[in-house]
């Protein structure tokens, strides 16, 4: 599996981001000849595209300081999409972490989307790749939720629940309350994982929105190792739960 | 151009008046800014055209409404597009050309005409291409206050839409000294294919007025904790706003009165002692307007361009598309303001009446933002329809039956549990305001059933819709996906709609008139656009008496694209 470094990797997955960024002009224009037959059926329901730079910040803790993204992106219509989604993170200007997604979305009910496609998880160690199938939408009391089940190489299974809610201080000012869990069926050494609950995180971030688009924010993450994953990281000399600051940007168009 | 004033015993005085700011103004300022309106202050005539002959010409020019160059869709050079005075029982010939660089069309609304002649790109005709002239020819069957625009894209966003007045052949039967057209739109400098992509990105993008904690304290203080967290944990599991009282808002429209933002003030002029004609028309894409002129009581006359019983109050709601023509008298002061807010309170277009030029009244202050209550959705369970029940006969205030096409509908967020006509209710926002708000139960068109048959059969259509999606159809199904609507040609037929939406919606009919009934099924008035607000089902009649395929939608300029259907009306 592993035949090229982690950079080379990235250089692969920005290749790829940018080639669907390329060919958006194509696929919108295309979409316009259409628009230009002026049928209101066809204006209903246009090709659309959103990126989310959801977070893009530094932490720091008694731990050190590290920075972290989580980028989400869809190409699609009102009911099917294809999503990349991307998490990682850096310490001391060497990647810890790359994760990258590519889903194929479809909603199938008022508040719910399907999500099925592959993740490739780039560092630490040699690639892995995963098939990927999950839910995403928003349950009641407008909480955001997303769960994602992994099936990996070599029959590994995990399990990843991500959700937040968006609190109003004021229109523009914005609390955001963010839990994730992450779950694995097995042990893997080699990544300092143990079988079971691996980790919990919860984060608060209020954010400022300039405007819609462009939001700074200041925030306090908790996370915490747990089980096997916990004893992997007392082993290795580090704390297994942290609590940081974290100051970022979220950009979203 | 002659600007014209109609005396108390009808005969016509025309003075001469030149409209240098309405006409040909690219070649007179060098800057071809239609209307000048956002720059200048002050009264402005809307441009002019009359006659049985009228060639229009559409073009782009650039405008500047709130600072920023940007080009709008004008037509002959003006921004609104002219405004058509016609005879009634006259038939008009109107080359429409198109200097555009893309499709447009035109389709005159309200009007009654063969379908060939309604512009709608699609079902009537195929649009008008670039470089191409397109003749419309029908005769005036009607008179009234109606308004003109694009049927193409999203050019009514941009500037395309204009009034229109038949003069009767008949007298009206009211007299009136002077008469202004008013009409009301929504100007955004964004791009409206870009808005609209917004809009399915985040549908509540534009909506800077939700509610927040401090809304959530100041409840709870007032109506205790309990009270408030139930009130807004049922809107929290529907995982709905109740501030979702416009999908676009004051945050990015610049609300506009004859083309003139309220900073250009547009100003009507009346002599003292005066009687004055307002024709009222919201030409507006997306903005439901609250109207009132403080000072001046209105008393309506007319509605989307019909007679109806005078009836006197003091503010109106006006959906998009409708037309209310009111009479008033000022006196007491030299200068009123007509005074419309957007129903989200985000925004205001303004306007005045004076004695003379470069005079104001004072601007009233934005009402308080109402939010949306689980009544105005139709879930109060203990307001029931509560009709007489007659066994065997379908009335209007009879319970829905939502369709199939709803259920597991990825496109359908909710349905309305016990909506009611609510034809009396002025609305969310104006209830218990202190002042007289005009409602539909108002309104009795001065002459009866102009069919007076009973509706054969009931066609029951839902408005349906996803507002975080953005999504909007009839029955769960988008335009797209569906079958025309069949109507016979000669029958009479009952349209339910009920509301399964959190928003209202102006539903147009093209080619035949939509007769409102109350709710025991007795005819009220006629119109063209019947506003129906969310938690409500209303009816009216459609006689089929125009063959041809027919437009029918939600006259919301970014819902209308899925909440359409076509009527074929068939021999």
């Amino acid at each position: 599996m592993r035949n090229d470094t982690g950079h080379a990797r990235g250089a692969h997955f920005s290749a790829a981001l940018a080639g669907l960024w390329l060919a958006w002009p194509l696929l919108a224009a295309a979409q316009h000849d259409h628009a230009d037959q002026i049928e209101h059926a066809m204006l209903e329901d246009p090709l659309n595209k959103l990126v989310l730079l959801d977070r893009f910040e530094t932490q720091r803790g008694a731990g050190g300081s590290l920075q972290r993204w989580d980028l989400e992106t869809w190409v699609g219509k009102s009911l099917t999409k294809i999503w990349i989604r991307t998490e990682g993170e850096r310490v001391s200007g060497a990647t810890e972490r790359t994760e990258l997604e590519l889903l194929w979305g479809k909603s199938f009910a008022r508040w719910w989307e399907l999500v099925a496609g592959a993740r490739s998880d780039f560092e630490p160690g040699s690639t892995q790749n995963w098939a990927a199938v999950g839910v995403r939408g928003t349950a009641p009391y407008r909480i955001d939720l997303e769960a994602t089940a992994y099936f990996g190489d070599g029959g590994r299974t995990a399990l990843r629940v991500k959700s937040h809610y968006e609190l109003l201080v004021t229109n523009k000012l914005i609390l955001q309350p963010l839990a994730e869990l992450n779950w694995y069926a097995g042990r893997d050494a080699a990544r300092g994982l143990g079988a079971g609950l691996a980790d919990a995180g919860i984060g608060l971030r209020l954010r400022y929105e300039v405007k819609r688009e462009v939001a700074p924010y200041v925030g306090l993450v908790a996370e915490r190792k747990l089980g096997g994953t916990a004893d992997f990281a007392r082993a290795a000399g580090r704390d297994p739960s942290d609590t940081r600051l974290v100051a970022g940007i979220r950009l979203r168009f | 151009m002659f600007d014209h004033t109609i005396t108390r015993s009808g005969s016509r005085r025309f003075s001469r008046r030149t409209f240098m700011e309405g006409l040909g103004v690219g070649a007179a300022a060098g800057l071809a800014t239609p209307q000048l309106n956002a720059a200048s202050a002050g009264s402005s005539e809307v441009a002019t055209l009359r006659g049985a002959e009228i060639a229009l010409r559409i073009g782009a020019a650039p405008v500047s409404f709130t600072g920023k160059p940007r080009i709008a869709t004008v037509v002959n050079d003006s921004l609104p597009a002219p405004l058509l005075r016609w005879r009634e029982g006259d038939t008009v010939t109107v080359r429409v050309t198109n200097e555009l660089a893309e499709p447009t069309s035109i389709h005159w609304h309200g009007l009654l005409l063969p379908a060939n002649m309604d512009g709608v790109p699609g079902l009537s005709f195929h649009g008008i291409a670039p470089g191409e002239t397109f003749a419309y020819r029908f005769p005036l069957r009607q008179s009234g206050t109606y308004w003109y625009h694009a049927h193409s894209a999203f050019q009514e966003q941009t500037g395309l839409y204009g009034a229109i007045v038949i003069e009767p052949r008949e007298p009206a039967p009211f007299a009136y000294d002077r008469e202004h057209v008013v009409l009301l739109s929504d100007w955004t400098d964004r791009d409206p294919m870009a808005l609209y992509l917004k809009l399915k990105r985040q549908a509540d993008y534009f909506n800077y007025q939700q509610r927040t904690m401090g809304d959530y304290v100041r409840d709870a203080r007032r109506d205790g904790l309990a009270a408030t967290r139930a009130a807004q944990g049922e809107w929290a599991r529907m995982r709905m706003r109740p501030s979702d009282l416009a999908d676009v808002s004051g945050a990015t429209y610049t609300y506009l009165t004859n083309g003139r933002s309220p900073a250009g003030n547009w100003t009507g002029v009346f002599v003292r002692g005066e009687r004055v004609l307002l024709r009222l028309i919201n030409g507006s894409s997306m903005s439901t307007f609250d109207v009132r002129i403080p000072g001046l009581e209105m008393t309506v006359v007319a509605v989307d361009g019909q007679y109806v019983h005078p009836v006197t109050v003091d503010e109106m709601r006006m959906a998009a598309a409708e037309t209310y023509d009111v009479l008033v008298t000022p006196a007491g002061a030299d200068a009123f303001t007509i005074f419309a807010q957007s129903l989200d309170r985000s925004g205001y277009a303004r306007g005045t009446l004076a004695v003379r030029d470069g005079l104001e009244a004072p601007t009233p202050k934005l009402d308080r933002i109402v939010y949306l209550g689980m009544a105005d959705m139709g879930h109060n369970m203990t307001g029931m329809p509560s009709m007489p029940a007659m066994p065997g006969m379908v009335m209007p205030g009879d319970p829905p039956t939502h369709p199939p096409s709803e259920r597991r509908n990825p496109g359908v967020d909710m349905q309305t549990a016990a909506p009611t006509p609510r034809l009396d209710d002025p609305g969310v926002g104006l209830r218990d305001n202190g002042r007289r708000v005009l409602t539909y139960a108002n309104l009795r068109s001065l002459f009866a059933d102009p069919d007076g048959r009973e509706p054969e059969r009931t066609l029951e259509l839902h408005l349906t819709g996803h507002m975080e999606r953005f999504m909007w159809s009839f029955d769960g199904v988008p335009y797209e996906k569906a079958e025309p609507i069949s109507l016979r040609y000669g029958e009479r037929v009952r349209f339910k709609l009920v509301n399964d939406t959190m928003m209202a919606h102006p539903i147009h009919l093209h080619g035949m008139w939509s007769d409102l009934e109350d709710e025991a099924g007795q005819f009220l008035v006629r119109k063209h656009t019947v506003n129906i607000p969310p938690g409500t089902q209303r009816s009216y009649r459609v006689t089929a008496d125009a063959l041809g395929r027919w437009a029918y939608h939600c006259h919301l300029l970014y819902h209308m694209n899925g909440m359409f259907r076509e009527v074929r009306v068939n021999a």
